[in-house]
This record gives structure tokens, C-alpha cells and sequence, in this order.
């Protein structure tokens, strides 16, 4: 079979064509680096460098992030905390922490008792138990012994006292009298009696608690955020809330924590003599708590007609204590908060676009169950509210597309470790972190291994934690915005020049007025 | 072949309906499987067994107060001597924890402003600024932020600088305070920042600010035109003249050996060569009694504070000073030792027309304290509380270093002893808060600075 020349011509053209082609095309052969450095403009040649060539291999247009390079960190430094654990015959832990050089002595007493331990029909009842604990550390004759300050939260309650050595035995004695008095007829109609009708979510909390209410819906026992005096409480008795108080108290949920200058023997005595008699309550259930995905965004918008304070919050419910994740969040609550050493407060730099009137909090809850991590702002009436929350999602968006860089890295590694070590260095806040760790982990070594564990995470585990966390899917959004006023009259910007002024007339045919020179 | 429908015949209703509830019965089914109610929350824990209510345990006696005895309130040791560049060291040892507290002073402070309101704070700000982050010029990556918190405080007689810093990197952070102290830039940029700074304190720190230059009869307030006249060069030849090793206090707190300590003291201070400049002007001193700053309303809320200058630091009758401040009010927010040495102090929060009759009330209640003597009822309970809350203040090793920085630890060392120690309080009284040595403070919100709102059209 003969074929016409024309045809081999055809042929042969077509797949010169073809092949032409698919070099072009991305990801085919390479082309020779001299093709493209011939085909650039050659310029005359400076004492710059002349630029490298075009690199031969193919890149696809769209940026990619890629595997960031580790961070050399430096050593973390080394805590180690001496302490001693007893625990009484009726099941009260003991964490002794003894500190001759200093001059105070602090206790500090964790209760298993938060609303993640309400059952049906028993809403509400935590934060009445607590509200008694709290009134039942009353002395009856030591006036100067400090009021403690008490933590409340879903699993845990806390109350820390820091005061002189000698008084160790009355501390004591108080926080044995809050343990032991009982809720009576009386206190219950007290209990009533000072309950104020309030709207607690627009307490300074309030907002933190709709972000909850929000981030843990379908996740039982964390689901309900139950304050005040609520519909179950109304038909309750005395004697159930009592029963209540008693279970979440008894000396098998409880721990105690001492350090400071103290005698540890004679501590132990009055511990065995004040808390010994109590009798032991039914052994603290384990129990795994699983928060449902969550696929949307919710949102709890409130608008006013007056002119008030704004705010934004958003909530997330991210790992539980103990997990590697939260060490990550850590690190990205230190690249986003404020510098507090710095006067007036200097913004992080992935925030330094926020305006100056907005104050920023950011805060971490950390939980048996999903812990939750709130990042608030409030802003003046006469700020856009809506830009200032894009500056924030922007820079949430760039964490979680592009990591942190190196600089970043570190100085959050930094703030993060000197901010726990400066937890630790006070004493109220030292005893109060090993209780804590007590009762969510079973470890007080928990609060001395973060330094070390803190150093084994890198960028990319950053990165995937805010990808992962703190998404918008994820997020719960609590806002309140009013209508929109002028600025401070300092703080206007000068009017820019009125695009209305008259142009400059031209100068009539025949006058003598010179062209302006060049 | 095909059939017409019967037009003529009626539908059968039965059928009709057999149909039609035969097309509608998947609707209907698969409606009522939407309609199941969503599966609520997971069924809730088991209810642990009750626990009996016979068994209510019955407290001891509460521990009287009576019985038990003020605590002394011993710090931990402190080791204090001279160095060879002429400044002071302080050294605390405390080794749990790894984090270190230093404190740099210089015997320089407000008082030194001499013709120039200001001058030392911006100096001070100025210094510290240029040390903080990168520095193209030097070709500086970052400043003393990434290693140290820090802070400043400048008082009438004293400039404090205050880092914290992880003890593994006390090296790293004295070789940029060498630096930081002998040769500070007084560049543009952190003569900038520092302005902004000192204007926000400005703002911010009236009360203490105004206490502090009452006692010291101080007459000239610093205003916005005297921190803006103020240049690069006034900073640097008040550096140059005041700033020097030679009555400089170091002041280390927690996990650095002393061995260490006073090496990185040596190499912070070594090869400091200073100029003795001409002493600046003092400042015009007045003896005004009433100190006003602010133009509150009649009705709106301003800060009053009685002072008095007191005694030396280490003066014995300190503790019964101590004891007249907390049986007058409770409202000071920190004690009176702390911010200021040397200053006896009472405040309160009144409404600025009431600003007058407070100070006679505690004129009256002093002159009272002077004359007749204090139940003994109402002296322990003072004494108990100056001591729980010392013992709560010295609980943090920070709170311990910021009052080496501007008090002797002798000052107040047992102060739980030294409270103990006293029955009456007149004498004290009559010797240092006599009516001429009172001084008053009264501070108000400034209107100029509220915002102005108004609605958009």
C-alpha cells in the first residue's frame, strides 16, 4: 500500500504538532535551562547578583504549604516537685508539698462536684451545692483568716486558702466545717432566700456559659450549663439536695493539698482527726465522655437598639486535659494574646492589625470532658464589629493553612513555659494546679511534666491543631452588637480633601499667562 | 381493538379511596418514620447508692485565735553585700522551681527631673525600649522580650527594672542587659515607643504617681508637652550622668546559686564607665497640704489619700505605723511598705464633694489614735490581718523581689515579731503623723479624656 507524499507530510507534521504539545505541557520533559535564560531580557549587569535561573522542574501555580522545618527549641527546663501522697482510711487523698523557705502555708481542697454530675432532674443542683460550700466557710471566731478563693466548673470545685503557718490547724478547721455542714431546712430557704433572678448569661460569665451551652449540645453529661435556681431545684427537697452535696463530697472524691511551711506530721494528725470520722461514699465512677462532631457553626446573636459595648466571642470544645493537642492550643493562645509585659499592651504580631480600642481575652478551660477554649473581644460602639471579627478569623486561617514560623515558635514556647512556671511560683496557684491535676488525672506530676512535653511539639503539630480545632465549622459564635456611633472626635481621621473643588481654569485664549514649566 | 372508557358510569367511592390510600401508604410510612422523635441524649449514669445520713461526724472546737500566737513571718535568708563595681547585691535562693526574678536599681528617680518633667522616666523607658525587639542597625534579631518579661517602674527616688526569665537562660539574658544598661541606643523608634508608653502611664498611675510627689513636696505635674519636648539627647546625657554602677542594687530571687548570681552581676557591671555630669537643678518643692490633680464633678468619684512621709525604713516604730493605717481604713489597695518606702498612707473612694470632710474625719479619727488608747480586742485583730496578708504577699517569690528592690530586707524581716512586739501606738503617732506632717492626695477622673459618642444619620 502506497501512501501520497501528501499524506505522509500530514501525518508526519501532526505528530511533530503533538509532541511539541505535550512538552509544553506541565509535568512532561524539562526544558533545557538555556531556552529560558536566553529567552529573559538581558539587563545590564549591576553589582546586585544576577538572578538564578528559573528552576528547571515543574511547579504547579497554587501554593501548597509545605512540611515546615523543625524548630530547635531549647532545653526545657527541669521542675521537680517533692510532694507526698497519703490517703485516710475513708478514701480523702492527701498531697503534702512541703516548702521550709516559705513564709505561708496554702490548702487547697478539690470536690468532684460540677454540673457534668447532674442526672435527670437534677439540674442545677451543683451550683447550689456549691453556693452552700461557699457560705459554709464562715469561721466563727477567726476574723482575719482569709475568704478562700473557689473555682466552679463542669467537673471539679476548688477552694484555696493561703495564709501564716500558725494558722494552718484553723484553715483546716474551716474547710472541715464546709465539708460537714449539712444542707438543712434552713439552709435550703436561705439558699432560696439569696438567690437572686437574674439572667446569668448576661453576667461578665454569661457569655462564656451560651458558648458552652452552644459547643456541648448532644454531649452528655456536659450538654446542660445549669445555673441559678432552676425548674428541678424549685421542686426539690432539703434532703435530696443534701443527699447530692454528700455524694459529691464524700472523702473518696475529694483531695486535699498543702504546701508551704508546715509540720507534715502534725498536718497529717489534723487531717485524720477533722476529716477522718467522715465516713466513706461510694467509689467515683469512671466514665468517658465523647462530644458528637459538630458541622456547622452556631451562632447566639444578640442585637440591642442602644448604644452600648460590643463583644464577640468564639467557643470551642477542644480535647480533654491530658491530651497533646491542648499543649498545641497553648501554643496558639500565646501567638494570639496580647504581650502582657508590654505598657500601653502590645498586640500579638498575628494580631496587630486589631484595633487598639479592642481588648482581646483568650482563655482555656481545661476538663476531664471537652475542654473549652473561649477568645473574646470587646469592642467600643463605634467600631465595626464585623471587620474586627474578620482580622481575627484571618489570622486564625493563616495558623491553620501555614503553621507558625520560627520566631513565633519560640516566643510562644517561651511565654507558654514562663507563664506556668509563674503558676507554679505562687503558692495559692501551686496547690490549686497539683489538686486539679489530682482529681482530672490522677497525677500531680502532670503540672511539672509540661515544660518537657511542651518541647515535643513542632510546627506542624501546631498547624494541625488549629486546623483541627479551631475551625469555623467547629466554632460557636455568642455576640452582642448595638447600632453603629461615630468615633470619638480624637479619634477621627482628618477629612480627606473634597473631590469637588473647582479644577483650575484655564487662562483665556490670547492671555498672557505662562503654561506652568515642566 | 379499543375500548372508550365508560364516561357514563360513576367511580365506585370505596375504590376510589382503596387507591388512594394504597398511592399515599408509602407516604404516609415513610412520614412516619421522619416523625420518630430523634434519639435524645444517651441515658444517664446509674445513680450511685445513697449515703446514710446517721453518720454526721461533730468538729472539734474551733482553734481560738487567742491561743494561737502571731506568726513571725521569717523570709528566707537573704544574703546582701558589696561589690567591687560599687553596686549592692541581694540574693534569695529558692530552687523549686526554675525561674529566675531579677531586679536592677538605680538610686534615680522623679526627683532628679530637675527643670525637666519627665526626663528620668522617659530615660528609663527609652533604655528599656531599646532593647526590645529587632534592631536593624545592630543587626539584632529580637530583643530581651524573647527570653525575659519585663517591666519598669520609676518612683520619686528610684528607677526599678524587672525581668523574669527561665534560669537556664540567665546567661543569655545578662549579656543583653550589659548592653541594655552601659550602651543603650537612644534611637528614634524607641524614644517613640517610650513616649507612647510614658503617656499611657501618665493616664493610667495618677493616684500612685500624685502620692509619690506629694511626699515629696514635688510641685510640677508632668504633662503631654513636657514628655513630647523631651529628645533623644536629654535621654542620653541623663544616662550619661545619672545611670552608674556605683549605688546600683541587684536584686536576684530564685533558682540561680549565689556563685552565680555574682559572676552575672560582675559581668553585667564590669568596664561601666560613667561621667560625672553637673547635678541637675532640684525640682521646685512646695509644701502645699492638699495635692488636687484631675477636674472631677461635684458628684463623680475621686480617690483620696492621707499621707505622711514617716520615718527611716528601718525605724522602730514602723510596725505601730503599720497597725494606725489598717485600724483606719481597708481600702488601700496594696499595704502601705510596698509601693512607696517611707510612706504612711490612708485611702479611700468619696465623692468628690464629700473629698474635704473625709479629710477631716481622718484628721479627727488620727488625733483620736494619738490620744486614747486602742482596745486590745481591736489591736489583734489589726495585727492578725497585717500578717495573713503579708504571709499571702510573701507567698509569691515575685512580690518577695519587688520589695527587696525598694525596701531592706531587715525592713521587714519577722515582721510578724515586730507586729507582736507592739502595745501602743501613741507615741508613734505623736512623733510622725503630726497634723503638719500630713500631706493630701486627691484624684479625680479627667473629663478631657472620655469619648464622645453620637449617632450616625
Amino acid at each position: 500500500m502506497r501512501f501520497a507524499p501528501f499524506v505522509l507530510f500530514v501525518i508526519g507534521s501532526t505528530l511533530c504538532l503533538g509532541l511539541g504539545e505535550a512538552s509544553a505541557r506541565p509535568g512532561s520533559a524539562p526544558l533545557p535551562a538555556d531556552s529560558l535564560a536566553k529567552s529573559k531580557k538581558r539587563k545590564k549587569p549591576r553589582a546586585t547578583p544576577a538572578p538564578t535561573p528559573t528552576p528547571t522542574s515543574s511547579t504547579p501555580k497554587t501554593a501548597v504549604p509545605r512540611a515546615p522545618a523543625p524548630v530547635q527549641l531549647p532545653t526545657p527546663a527541669p521542675i521537680s516537685l517533692s510532694w507526698q501522697r497519703h490517703t485516710l482510711p475513708n478514701g480523702l487523698r492527701v498531697i503534702l508539698h512541703p516548702e521550709p523557705h516559705m513564709p505561708a502555708v496554702s490548702v487547697s481542697v478539690g470536690y468532684s462536684l460540677g454540673h457534668s454530675f447532674e442526672t435527670k432532674g437534677q439540674s442545677g443542683f451543683a451550683h447550689a451545692s456549691f453556693r452552700h460550700l461557699q457560705d459554709s466557710g464562715t469561721s466563727q471566731t477567726s476574723t482575719h483568716i482569709p475568704q478562700a478563693s473557689t473555682y466552679f466548673g463542669p467537673d471539679l470545685t476548688l477552694f484555696t486558702t493561703v495564709a501564716s503557718p500558725s494558722r494552718l490547724p484553723a484553715v483546716l478547721w474551716r474547710e472541715a466545717r464546709r465539708h460537714s455542714r449539712p444542707i438543712d431546712a434552713d439552709a435550703f430557704s436561705n439558699l432560696r432566700a439569696t438567690h437572686h433572678p437574674r439572667r446569668f448569661d448576661q453576667s461578665d460569665q454569661g457569655a462564656r456559659l451560651r458558648a458552652e451551652r452552644l459547643a456541648y449540645q448532644g454531649c452528655w453529661p456536659y450538654g446542660h450549663v445549669a445555673h441559678d435556681w432552676t425548674t428541678d431545684l424549685q421542686v426539690a427537697s432539703a434532703d435530696s439536695l443534701d443527699e447530692f452535696r454528700r455524694q459529691h463530697t464524700s472523702p473518696s472524691w475529694t483531695v486535699i493539698t498543702i504546701t508551704g511551711r508546715f509540720d507534715t506530721d502534725a498536718a497529717l494528725e489534723h487531717l485524720g482527726q477533722l476529716f477522718g470520722p467522715i465516713p466513706s461514699g461510694p467509689p467515683k465512677p469512671t466514665r468517658k465522655v465523647v462530644l458528637p462532631d459538630q458541622t456547622n457553626q452556631r451562632v447566639d446573636v444578640e442585637k440591642s437598639s442602644e448604644s452600648t459595648p460590643q463583644f464577640f466571642l468564639y467557643g470551642w470544645a477542644v480535647p480533654p486535659a491530658g491530651h497533646v493537642d491542648l499543649v498545641a492550643l497553648r501554643l496558639v493562645i500565646a501567638m494570639l494574646q496580647d504581650r502582657s509585659d508590654a505598657l500601653p499592651r502590645a498586640r500579638s504580631t498575628r494580631l496587630e492589625k486589631l484595633p487598639e480600642e479592642a481588648k482581646l481575652q483568650i482563655h482555656l478551660d481545661e476538663r476531664a470532658g471537652p475542654s473549652m477554649l473561649t477568645l473574646r473581644v470587646d469592642l467600643p460602639a463605634f467600631l465595626d464589629i464585623d471587620r474586627v471579627r474578620q482580622v481575627v478569623d484571618d489570622a486564625l486561617l493563616d495558623l491553620a493553612t501555614y503553621g507558625p514560623d520560627t520566631d513565633e515558635m519560640l516566643a510562644a514556647w517561651r511565654t507558654v513555659q514562663l507563664s506556668h512556671l509563674h503558676e507554679l511560683s505562687s503558692m495559692d496557684s501551686r496547690s490549686a494546679l497539683l489538686t486539679r491535676a489530682e482529681v482530672l488525672h490522677g497525677d500531680p506530676d502532670a503540672v511539672a511534666s509540661l515544660p518537657s512535653v511542651l518541647s515535643t511539639v513542632n510546627r506542624e503539630e501546631v498547624r494541625r491543631a488549629a486546623r483541627r480545632h479551631l475551625t469555623p465549622i467547629r466554632r460557636n459564635l455568642v455576640e452582642h452588637r448595638g447600632p453603629r456611633v461615630d468615633p470619638p472626635k480624637r479619634l477621627q481621621s482628618p477629612s480627606p480633601p473634597s473631590k469637588t473643588t473647582a479644577a483650575p481654569q484655564k487662562p483665556p485664549r490670547g492671555s498672557k499667562q505662562r503654561k506652568p514649566q515642566k | 381493538m379499543r375500548t372508550r372508557p365508560n364516561l357514563e358510569s360513576t367511580p365506585n367511592p370505596s375504590a376510589w379511596k382503596a387507591g388512594l390510600l394504597a398511592a399515599l401508604a408509602p407516604t404516609i410510612c415513610a412520614a412516619c418514620l421522619r416523625m420518630q422523635p430523634v434519639p435524645l441524649l444517651p441515658p444517664p449514669p446509674p445513680q450511685p447508692a445513697p449515703i446514710p445520713t446517721t453518720h454526721q461526724p461533730t468538729l472539734p472546737p474551733e482553734p481560738k485565735d487567742a491561743s494561737l500566737s502571731l506568726d513571725p513571718l521569717e523570709l528566707p535568708p537573704v544574703h546582701h553585700e558589696s561589690r567591687p563595681s560599687g553596686a549592692t547585691l541581694q540574693h534569695v535562693h529558692i530552687p523549686t522551681l526554675p525561674l529566675t526574678h531579677l531586679r536592677v536599681v538605680f538610686p534615680t528617680g522623679r526627683a532628679a527631673d530637675g527643670d525637666q518633667p519627665g526626663i528620668a522616666t522617659m530615660t528609663a523607658l527609652t533604655v528599656l525600649e531599646g532593647a526590645v525587639g529587632p534592631d536593624a542597625p545592630t543587626r539584632r534579631q529580637h530583643g530581651i522580650e524573647q527570653v525575659a518579661e519585663h517591666s519598669i517602674r520609676v518612683t520619686t527616688d528610684a528607677t526599678v527594672f524587672s525581668f523574669t526569665f527561665v534560669s537556664t537562660e540567665a546567661e543569655g539574658v545578662i549579656e543583653q542587659l550589659r548592653t541594655m544598661f552601659q550602651q543603650p541606643g537612644f534611637r528614634l523608634s524607641a524614644l517613640q515607643r517610650a513616649r507612647a508608653t510614658a503617656l499611657h502611664l501618665l493616664a493610667s498611675s495618677n493616684r500612685l504617681r500624685s502620692m509619690e510627689d506629694a511626699l515629696m513636696g514635688v510641685e510640677r505635674q508632668v504633662s503631654e508637652s513636657d514628655l513630647s519636648n523631651i529628645k533623644d539627647w536629654h535621654c542620653r546625657t541623663f544616662h550619661k550622668t545619672m545611670y552608674r554602677s556605683e549605688g546600683a542594687r541587684v536584686i536576684w530571687v530564685g533558682d540561680v546559686s549565689l556563685d552565680r548570681a555574682q559572676a552575672l552581676t560582675g559581668r553585667m557591671l564590669a568596664g561601666w564607665k560613667t561621667t560625672k555630669g553637673d547635678p541637675k537643678p532640684e525640682a521646685p518643692r512646695s509644701n502645699r497640704r492638699v495635692i488636687r490633680v484631675g477636674s472631677p464633678g461635684p458628684d463623680d468619684p475621686v480617690q483620696v489619700v492621707m499621707l505622711a512621709r514617716g520615718p527611716d525604713r528601718d525605724h522602730e516604730d514602723w510596725p505601730a505605723l503599720w497597725i494606725v493605717s489598717q485600724l483606719m481604713t481597708k481600702t488601700c489597695g496594696s499595704l502601705p511598705w510596698v509601693e512607696q518606702p517611707g510612706a504612711f498612707r490612708v485611702c479611700d473612694t468619696v465623692a468628690a464633694k464629700q473629698a474635704e470632710r473625709w479629710m477631716g474625719e481622718m484628721e479627727a479619727k488620727l488625733s483620736m489614735l494619738g490620744s486614747s488608747e486602742i482596745a486590745p480586742a481591736d489591736l489583734d485583730v489589726a495585727k492578725g490581718t497585717l500578717v495573713e496578708a503579708e504571709a499571702r504577699r510573701l507567698g509569691n517569690p515575685r512580690a518577695l523581689a519587688d520589695t527587696l528592690a525598694l525596701w531592706d530586707a531587715s525592713s521587714f524581716d519577722r515582721a510578724g515579731d515586730k507586729l507582736s512586739g507592739v502595745s501602743d501606738v501613741r507615741p508613734a503617732v505623736g512623733r510622725h503623723l503630726t497634723a503638719d506632717q500630713l500631706r493630701f492626695v486627691v484624684v479625680g477622673s479627667n473629663a478631657s479624656n472620655a469619648p464622645t459618642t453620637s449617632r450616625r444619620p
